[in-house]
């Protein structure tokens, strides 16, 4: 019997269109019933729920493994975290004290500790903490299976591609199903930062949340033909001709898009006008490169030196370690500069323990440049690293949170030293290498000019820049509304730092958020900048917005902008200007 | 016993992963580990304990150790915590 299409709408949270079969799992703990023990029984029900708890562990141990392998060790370690729920004590002998003291069967009591539990954590604030709760559920789950000798789903005697319908998935469900014939989730809970997402769209399976009843309407069918929109968030059951089609263009669409993203990958990035932007890649780890070299930048704008030293803590890393990852850098990003910032962690850790100072408020701390220079003897191996790769490519040292002049001396005091030390050993670099510095604290920009003098080049790090002149810490929800990157104060400040760069015929380039986004490409031309540094996937986003762009004008609508008093009045008179 | 006051400085604060940092650095001390938050204690050794306090960035807590090896407990436990247990932000 043709069976009528019908359609649902969620939240779609990968992008991706998938055809398939749909299939439903039933990942709720069907009812649990409260079984009074024996006396007698107690000790064994105990036993069986240890048992159970092993087993449970011992799978989420294997998929961590497999995830880590797969997905790299940031996504292993959410499965790190359950496994440990299983090997909290505290956890497991809340259950066995139920079971203990009540007589009840391990379902039921285990049962009790979550709900137990869960009112704890109704009462977080932050939501992404209270879904945590998501996950204790999630570990349980796997015990209740265990419980009931339950096989996990098993999808292999299917041969077709499965579209999966469940009411919530567990992370560990989603790995070990998202590897076999599965093309597509759809999910009736879940949210966007639920581990099941993440996982989705680190596997780039197609998702759909929030859809309720897909699986309702599936109960009495079987062989249900399925697409989805894992954009535009549609669920369509029984597709009829037309809307297979209608899907088919739009997956052809999106491929299209995918192959379009680095098509014009080697056009000359120029505006109408014929002025050239060099477009530049942010790095944070090496194995970043290879793709973001294919989007052809014209070099790396920032590399961002501080993950050798996370993964290597708590040693500090050898120079051979800086040295190969900074050769490797320059070499690939050649015949095109490679901007290499020296690190700029918190500090707090190397602050603590090499200095014994605490800090009250370490975000004003000791940090950047001046951790650097507090401690030449750590840095000293940094900078031998990156003189010693100058020998390779066009390298470029920049060095962050710059506020005052002298901090540059004492760098090029600390630099000529090591130069001196490289040539008696016999090492080959650059005596004229190129030494620029972050422009990310309000003082340095106002006295752009005063270090304009003595930088080789500038690059202006908006997050911080915004963060630290409006006084807004972007992550408070109470003030978030207050970040805006368009503050006639943050306008005003980006044309003077590139009115003085220009003056002094230095470089000067943006690598902080605000380059990335289209939007703000126009703002930024018309402040005058003409390098922009972003992260590789928004490369081909920026060059294409800038190759639909004319500068004439955009100088006095950005002079307009910076005379704007309130946001709405920008908001109008942006709106007007610029489509 | 030994009792050291710590802020939460990570941006997304004792989230799952770094829970799990947490309880495997605490569970690698002898002494017995408690957070501390409001006067009110949790096991550091126990992984709902601490994803239960839902600390976010900018929660004060303090670390008390007691045994042995507690002096070496607390200088980890607060250098994993200050090093925003080794994430970007």
């Amino acid at each position: 019997m043709q069976q009528g299409m019908k359609e649902f709408q969620g939240l779609g949270v990968v992008d991706g269109v998938a055809f398939g079969t749909a299939v439903c799992i039933n990942t709720r703990i069907a009812d649990i019933f409260q079984i009074w023990l024996a006396e007698s029984e107690v000790e064994s029900e105990i036993e069986r729920f240890h048992q159970a708890v092993e087993q449970a562990r011992r799978e989420i141990q294997r998929v961590q493994v497999q995830v880590e392998a797969e997905l790299g060790d940031e996504l292993a370690g959410i499965f790190d975290a359950q496994a440990l729920v299983l090997s909290d004590h505290a956890f497991l002998d809340r259950v066995v004290e139920h079971i203990r003291k009540e007589h009840v069967n391990a379902e039921w009591a285990l049962q009790e500790a979550v709900d137990d539990i869960q009112t704890h954590f109704e009462a977080i604030g932050a939501p992404h903490l209270r879904e945590r709760s998501e996950d204790i559920r999630h570990v349980c789950r796997y015990v209740v299976q265990s419980l009931r000798g339950i096989q996990h789903h098993n999808l292999s005697e299917i041969d077709h591609d499965v579209i999966l319908v469940a009411d919530d998935l567990s992370p560990s469900d989603a790995v070990r199903l998202g590897r076999e014939q599965v093309v597509g989730f759809v999910i009736e809970h879940g949210s966007p930062t639920a581990h099941t997402t993440i996982i989705a769209r680190s596997l780039n399976i197609p998702a759909v949340l929030g859809v309720t009843g897909v699986s309702a309407e599936l109960a009495e069918q079987v062989e249900v033909p399925i697409v989805i929109d894992g954009d535009s968030g549609q669920v369509i059951l029984h597709p009829d001709a037309a809307t297979v089609d209608e899907f088919r263009l739009r997956a052809e669409d999106r491929k299209q898009r995918e192959i379009e993203l680095f098509e014009g990958s080697d056009l000359p990035t120029v505006t109408l006008d014929g002025t050239e932007v060099h477009v530049m890649a942010n790095i944070d780890l090496p194995e970043e490169v290879p793709e973001a070299i294919r989007f052809q930048p014209k070099g790396i704008g920032l590399y961002r030196s501080e993950f050798l030293y996370i993964e290597k803590s708590p040693e500090l890393p050898t120079e051979e370690e800086h040295f190969a990852i900074y050769r490797s850098i320059v070499e690939a990003a050649a015949p095109n500069p490679a901007i290499i910032r020296t690190y700029d962690l918190g500090g707090r850790k190397i602050a603590r323990e090499v200095m014994n100072t605490r800090e009250q408020n370490p975000v004003l701390g000791l940090r950047g440049i001046r951790l650097t220079l507090a401690r030449p003897d750590i840095f000293r191996t940094q900078v031998r690293a990156l003189l010693r790769a100058t020998a390779f490519g066009d390298l470029r040292i920049m060095l962050p949170l710059v506020t005052i002049v002298e901090e540059i001396r004492q760098f090029r005091q600390v630099a000529a030293e090591v130069m001196e030390e490289l040539e008696r050993e016999g090492h080959p670099f650059r005596r004229d290498y190129q030494l620029g510095i972050m422009i990310e604290v309000p003082a340095a920009a106002v006295t752009s000019d005063l270090l304009a003098r003595e930088a080789d080049f500038f690059s202006i790090g908006t997050n911080d820049l915004i963060q630290y002149s409006l006084a807004v810490d972007r992550n408070n929800e109470h003030v978030a509304d207050l970040y805006r990157p368009l503050h006639p104060g943050i306008l005003r400040m980006l044309r003077a730092v590139v009115r003085n760069a220009q003056a002094a015929d230095i470089e000067v380039s943006m690598c902080g958020e605000m380059a990335a986004d289209p939007r703000m490409t126009p703002i930024l031309l018309g402040c005058g900048l003409r390098r922009l540094s972003v992260s590789p996937r928004q490369i081909p986003a920026i060059k294409r917005r800038v190759r639909q762009l004319s500068l004439a004008g955009l100088e006095s609508v950005v002079a307009n902008c910076a005379d704007c008093a309130t946001a709405g009045e920008l908001d109008s008179y942006l709106a007007s200007e610029l489509e | 016993m030994v009792e050291r006051q710590v802020t939460i400085v990570n941006r997304l604060g004792l989230h799952a992963r770094a829970a799990a940092k947490l309880v495997h650095k605490a569970g690698s001390f002898g002494c017995d580990v408690s957070l501390i938050q409001d006067g009110e204690a949790v096991d550091a050794k126990s992984i709902l304990g601490i994803l239960q306090m839902g600390a976010c960035q900018g929660t004060e807590l303090a670390i008390a150790c007691d045994g042995s090896d507690e002096e070496e407990a607390v200088q980890a436990i607060a250098e994993l915590i200050e090093s925003r247990f080794g994430e970007d932000s």
